[in-house]
């Protein structure tokens, strides 16, 4: 049990090693464009340039530069951004990143629960209007756009509806750190998590009915028959069990992007300073260290994720523990 | 064998039909089916895949529950009859009176479940047993299979074990309730013939060490053979055959059963170049004739087999033979098959048929049509002439004539001695 956990570990350094990597040749090696210009921004002085020229050690070998930079990043931290007035990257993306966590482990709840709700109770109507129309409102919780949704739902909120009884309790836009006040936490993220659980409601219940549904036909399911379970205990502890096997695998991945900055679109629309949105003003000002920090911030979550999921799945699925 | 037998069989099953609707028509699986099983007894479902052999079993179990499947007749077991039983009375007495094992231990267990949890499971879900009560008894029942090391191969999971031992297991967790009937679906299938035959042993040793019945469906004559008390061949959803299995094997009624017999390699004699095979395939079951369901790869097919299913046999009393085509006498043993053939091809001839009729022990053979022509059988047979004739000696009753003295449709011979065949002419 402890081995492959060690060395999924191992593996994991080795993968983010190599991200690493291909992010800083992307941005820092590639030929034909002076990195120092970037960096320090548009229309920088001569003295800037060099200095920045010296500290990024740009006049040096390649492999030098991958060095300080991922000294800058991982051990002193201090990689500052130029186009934002030598703010310094690192500490930013930790103030963003418990907004991030807070929405999507908000909305990680909510999908969870729901999808599995309407997954179960589609596979154990199978066929009826139920499983009809719940597969049906799936379909159009994938089909919306989340940005459209949150406007929309921004709109409603905030602006047109605001006054009555309904939703006068929606504060404005923004986020309320959860030390601050956890009912105000509460209350800023609860319309952002549902907007962005909405899609994530749709592709798992849709996903789990089927493979419910798969599973349901399967030798072990007609055993549990024969043994004169109750239909119940059939769905939940023999095909819900198995069927989760896939759900927590697809689940980390999901979970994972979303942290990593994936839910960009929500946080632009409501306001909330997480690292998506920090993504994507860096983006817009172009402002290179912080780019570099924020995707290998993203891609150190995903390959964790990863990491988790196979661990998770080492608890899961008995068949993968002895493979190893 | 008296009518009113001392004790009720244990599961008496009347007039099963299967059958379901697939557009618009109504296919049928199985037809008027009706077996009986006694206490303690084996009885072998034979047949071949798709015959219904396992469509019978899921429907007695009632886990039969597709859309559009129609499941009608009567199973009396102990008292009731498990088709009209609701989904809560059956779940009862599923897994508690009545087990089943699959063919399959590699995928009949789940996966991310140990083989004691399993077992486990069942025996708590139909008596009250602390887990560690059940983990016993699980324990114990696993070490009575012959499982070496029960209490470490309770905490395997199924993909650990091989396949005899998964079977073993599952087995066990059948028997976890003390079934009085035992279904077994192939058991015997997925495993080498060295575990097949240890799992055999085991059942058979069931009826004694837990008093069980079991329903034994296989399609392999040779397991049949050795542990089967009693034997039901099924041929493409209807019933071909039953008996006692001794008998059946030594007398088959049903030229299906013959054949099917006969394509077993002999184990003594000279060795056959080529064995013999039935021609054909099974019918589909919208494609089956209304007559005999074999008759189309029947080399006995006889005017009476072909307009209506074969008849339904009375039923007098357990054990008895009832054969649902042929004579109670005179046997188209697979031994005369091919002599058969070759002693009425030699020259215009009767078509060897053998027909029952009656209660008496004549035969009647349906004529060819050189002969229906008057051109004469078996050096033209004659009344009180005696005829040379698989299975004896036969006397000439009479024949079946038609329009003309010279021609007829049949003739009918009564056995006077049961001699060797004679040599092919």
């Amino acid at each position: 049990m402890i081995m492959p956990l060690l060395r999924r570990l191992g593996q994991t350094v080795f993968v983010l090693f190599g991200i690493s990597a291909l992010v800083f040749a992307v941005f820092f090696a590639t030929p034909g464009a002076d990195p120092t210009a970037r960096i320090a921004g548009r229309n920088a002085a001569p003295q800037t340039m060099e200095k920045v020229r010296k500290e990024y050690g740009f006049d040096r070998p390649l492999p030098v530069q991958y060095a300080i930079m991922m000294k800058k990043l991982f051990i002193t931290r201090d990689l500052a951004s130029y186009a934002n007035r030598g703010e310094l990257v690192v500490p930013e993306i930790m103030r963003a990143a418990p907004v991030t966590l807070s929405l999507v482990s908000g909305a990680a709840v909510i999908w969870v629960v729901l999808s599995i709700g309407m997954g179960v109770v589609a596979a154990a109507c199978k066929g009826s209007w139920i499983d009809r129309t719940l597969m049906m409102a799936g379909l159009v919780g994938i089909s919306i756009p989340v940005f459209w949704l949150g406007q929309v739902v921004n709109l409603i909120t905030q602006n047109r509806y605001h006054d009555t009884w309904l939703f006068s309790w929606v504060p404005g836009l923004g986020y309320v750190p959860f030390t601050q006040s956890p009912c105000g936490w509460f209350l800023a993220l609860v319309i952002p998590w549902c907007v962005l659980a909405v899609m994530f409601v749709g592709i798992y219940s849709r996903i789990l009915r089927a493979d419910l549904v798969a599973i349901m036909g399967e030798d072990f399911i007609r055993t549990a028959r024969a043994k004169g379970l109750s239909p119940t205990r059939i769905l939940l502890r023999h095909g819900l069990r198995t069927a989760l096997i896939t759900f927590v695998s697809l689940f980390g991945m999901d979970f994972a992007q979303l942290v990593g900055g994936g839910a960009l679109l929500t946080e632009v629309v409501f306001g909330l300073p997480g690292v998506g949105r920090l993504t994507y003003q860096a983006l817009n000002s172009l402002d290179l260290p912080l780019i570099m920090a924020t995707v290998m911030y993203s891609a150190v979550f995903v390959v964790l994720a990863n990491a988790l999921v196979d661990a998770a799945y080492l608890f899961l699925d008995p068949r993968v523990r002895d493979a190893h | 064998m008296p009518t009113n037998t001392p004790s009720p069989p244990l599961l008496d099953v009347h007039d099963l039909c299967v059958s379901f609707t697939s557009r618009g028509q109504v296919i049928p699986i199985v037809e008027n089916l009706s077996f009986s099983i006694g206490e303690q007894e084996i009885l072998g479902l034979v047949g071949e895949s798709g015959s219904g052999k396992s469509v019978t079993a899921m429907a007695l179990m009632g886990l039969i529950d597709a859309p559009g499947v129609h499941v009608s007749g009567f199973a009396r077991f102990k008292g009731q009859d498990l088709l009209g039983l609701s989904g809560k009375q059956m779940r009862a007495l599923r897994g508690r009176e009545i087990a089943m094992i699959f063919q399959d231990p590699m995928t009949a267990f789940t996966p991310v479940y140990t083989i004691g949890w399993q077992i486990d499971e069942q025996l708590r879900a139909h008596q009250s047993l602390s887990r560690r009560q059940a983990r016993t008894r699980t324990v114990e029942l696993l070490g009575e299979m012959g499982v070496p090391d029960p209490a470490n191969t309770a905490n395997r999971y199924p993909h650990q074990l091989s396949g005899g031992l998964r079977q073993r297991a599952m087995i066990a967790m059948a028997l976890s309730c003390n079934p009085s009937l035992l279904i077994a679906d192939e058991p015997t299938t997925a495993l080498d013939v060295t575990v097949q035959a240890q799992i055999l042993d085991l059942m058979r040793r069931l009826r004694t060490t837990y008093g069980s019945s079991v329903l034994l469906i296989t399609h392999d004559m040779g397991v049949v053979a050795e542990t089967c008390d009693s034997t039901l061949v099924l041929y493409s959803g209807r019933a071909a055959e039953t008996g006692t299995t001794q008998d059946l094997f030594a007398h088959p009624q049903h030229p299906y059963t013959a054949a099917l017999l006969a394509s077993i390699p002999p184990m003594n004699g000279p060795r056959p170049t080529r064995l013999p095979a039935i021609p054909g395939a099974p019918p589909q079951p919208l494609e089956r004739p209304t007559g005999c369901a074999f008759a189309p790869r029947c080399t006995y097919t006889h005017a009476s087999c072909l307009p209506a299913p074969p008849p339904r046999f009375a039923r007098l009393a357990r054990r008895i033979r009832l054969p649902a085509c042929c004579p109670r006498k005179g046997i188209p043993s697979p031994s005369a098959f091919a002599p058969a053939q070759h002693l009425f091809c030699e020259k215009p001839h009767a078509v060897p048929f053998p027909h029952r009729a009656g209660g008496s022990s004549s035969l009647i053979f349906r004529c060819n049509a050189a002969f229906a022509g008057g051109k004469g059988c078996l050096q033209d047979l004659q009344p009180q002439t005696r005829a040379n004739t698989p299975g004896g000696r036969w006397r000439l009753l009479y024949r079946y004539a038609r329009r003309g003295a010279g021609s007829c449709r049949g003739i009918r011979l009564r056995q006077v001695h049961t001699g060797a065949l004679p040599a092919a002419a």
